[in-house]
């Protein structure tokens, strides 16, 4: 017994340190963004400290922020979409290819992962951009004679959410495909399926959860995208980190940033949730 | 041995590896069209180069303004790193030895991975407002503590599965106090692990734009942010070249970490 409460005081003396970080600096801060959130705006001293639920319904009640709410969900899928589209192939081939560079594909999965957004957003500007290689290619093979306006449209700002949130479709559909043990493949074509009969009636069925858990996290990810579509989409695309951003630090409107913020957070929370009641043992925590 | 799709030599499979082939080229195209514009010897934007030349690279390491936002990265990103590895590989040894009971507490560890990073902006940018506190260097260590600290903590818990518990029982009994068994059997065991999270949060923090975009003030300036107002209105090589530093700077921080204590997998949220 007492050895079970040294335990559990030894567990809560190592968690300290990071309980209170994530304490002082997430969960204080959403709580008084909350907190904000229903308060009244005032112009030039933020809030009168009067309760109201006007911001909420500002921002749910508006035909342009319900554009803009539309446009980001309509992204969000897109975005998803495609990533499902182009993950799948990948984590399949990852997860049955038998050559010796496995690892190393796995990897390169991961390795833009750790270079900056930024960064990233500029090589779509030079592939994409009015003298960039697509256009340069498109003219050499004659395709167009004049270059194309590829930037600062809602496909670019696409392009770009895929190619960063690809990895995160591909880590739960590789270990989604990974859990299913050979026999079941074997035993289907044992007795009489064809290669595409056992992909369709077996293989694909089986891996729902990773495609579940992955299209998720990409979703969230996608809608409460900011820097990217700032950097891509140009004046085309508004999307909802775009409004709390302007609310907080252009109009200074404070409780309405929040109040947008709060809905993002609620969205996001639930999205997180059934990411991580169905993301596949082995990718847990990725 | 054949897989799902049957013979390794058949059409289907074929088809797979090529398909597979053209979504990591359009994984890595940015980065390497990044790296190739950076040696443009023109004054715009434009590929292929016209000639090649190393006058962007000498523009950026004699722009004062790059120059200073490259130090505040790296000194910014080591603290954090420092100080999220110390914490993080604290809490990840809790949660290796407390057992299955623990999933809640390692939800909550872990939460800043799953809050997508605009949010955690945001509510930072609220709060240090309503303290009077923008802009402030502290602040934004706090920020990045809290952002790369999950890391350290994943891979201490993943690497805490490679003790035997039979192994440090076996030091207590020869006489070991706790501490010396932590310290002489332990850490060597998980020194990979340690590093690993050393390094990831390292790059979480390089890499950063959301926290610098938020709460970054006038002296706070991160690379990246850098980069992101410039390249608003200024599209040059000079971007490409800065860019293709960060990339250099972090492929041989990840080579470089992998040989020497062969880094667990990075996979992350954002």
């Amino acid at each position: 017994m007492s050895d079970n409460a040294s335990a559990s005081r030894r567990t809560l003396w190592l968690t300290a340190p990071s309980l209170l970080v994530i304490g002082v600096a997430l969960i204080a801060p959403l709580l008084l963004m909350l907190v904000f959130s229903v308060w009244r705006f005032v112009p030039s001293k933020i809030t009168d400290y009067t309760l109201t639920l006007g911001n909420y319904w500002r921002f749910l009640g508006d035909g342009f922020y319900l554009k803009v709410i539309a446009q980001t969900v309509e992204l969000g899928l897109a975005v998803t979409a495609l990533s499902l589209i182009l993950g799948y192939p990948v984590a399949y081939f990852l997860a049955r290819t038998k050559s010796r560079w496995q690892p190393v594909l796995v990897y390169l999965v991961f390795v833009p992962m750790m270079i900056s957004l930024v960064v990233r957003a500029y090589g779509w500007m030079v592939l994409l951009g009015y003298n960039g290689v697509v256009n340069s290619v498109l003219l050499w093979l004659g395709v167009i004679t004049l270059p194309l306006r590829l930037l600062n449209s809602v496909h670019a700002v696409v392009l770009g959410l895929v190619e960063v949130l690809l990895p995160f479709m591909v880590v739960p559909l590789l270990a989604a495909l990974k859990d299913i043990p050979p026999s079941v493949e074997e035993a289907a074509r044992a007795l009489g399926a064809t290669p595409r009969q056992v992909f369709l009636k077996v293989t694909l069925p089986l891996s729902i959860p990773g495609m579940i858990s992955g299209s998720l996290m990409v979703f969230s990810l996608a809608i409460t995208s900011y820097a990217l579509p700032a950097l891509l989409g140009g004046a085309q695309v508004k999307m909802i980190s775009a409004i709390a951003y302007d609310a907080m630090l252009v109009s200074y409107n404070w409780p309405f940033g929040s109040a947008v913020g709060i809905i993002m957070v609620v969205v996001s929370t639930a999205l997180i949730y059934g990411y991580l009641r169905s993301v596949p043992q082995k990718a847990q925590g990725l | 041995m054949s897989g799902g799709t049957g013979n390794r030599r058949s059409p289907a499979w074929i088809g797979l590896s090529v398909l597979t082939g053209l979504v990591f080229a359009f994984l890595l195209a940015p980065i390497a069209v990044v790296l190739i514009e950076a040696f443009n010897d023109s004054e715009l934007m434009n590929f292929p180069p016209q000639g090649l030349s190393l006058r962007w690279f000498q523009a950026f390491f004699a722009n004062a303004e790059f120059m200073s936002s490259l130090w505040l990265s790296l000194k910014l990103g080591l603290i954090a790193a420092a100080i999220s590895t110390a914490l993080g590989a604290m809490a990840g040894l809790a949660l290796a030895r407390s057992g299955s009971s623990s999933a809640s507490l390692q939800t909550l560890l872990l939460a800043p991975l799953y809050v997508p990073r605009v949010l955690v902006g945001l509510a930072l940018l609220l709060a240090f407002a309503w303290l009077n506190v923008s802009g402030s260097l502290l602040g934004m260590i706090l920020g990045h503590v809290l952002i790369t600290m999950p890391y350290a903590t994943r891979t201490v818990v993943v690497g805490m599965r490679a003790v035997e518990p039979s192994v440090e029982e076996a030091a207590r009994m020869l006489g070991a106090t706790r501490w010396q068994t932590f310290r002489l059997v332990t850490v060597p065991i998980i020194r990979g692990a340690l590093m690993s999270g050393f390094i990831f949060a390292l790059i979480i923090s390089f890499s950063d734009i959301y926290l610098a975009l938020f709460i970054s003030g006038p002296q706070s300036i991160t690379l990246p942010l850098r980069l992101f107002t410039f390249m608003e209105w200024d599209q040059s090589p000079l971007v490409a070249a800065a860019s293709a530093v960060q990339i250099v700077l972090i492929l041989s921080v990840i080579l470089v970490a992998g040989r020497l204590f062969g880094l667990s997998s990075p996979g992350s949220v954002e």
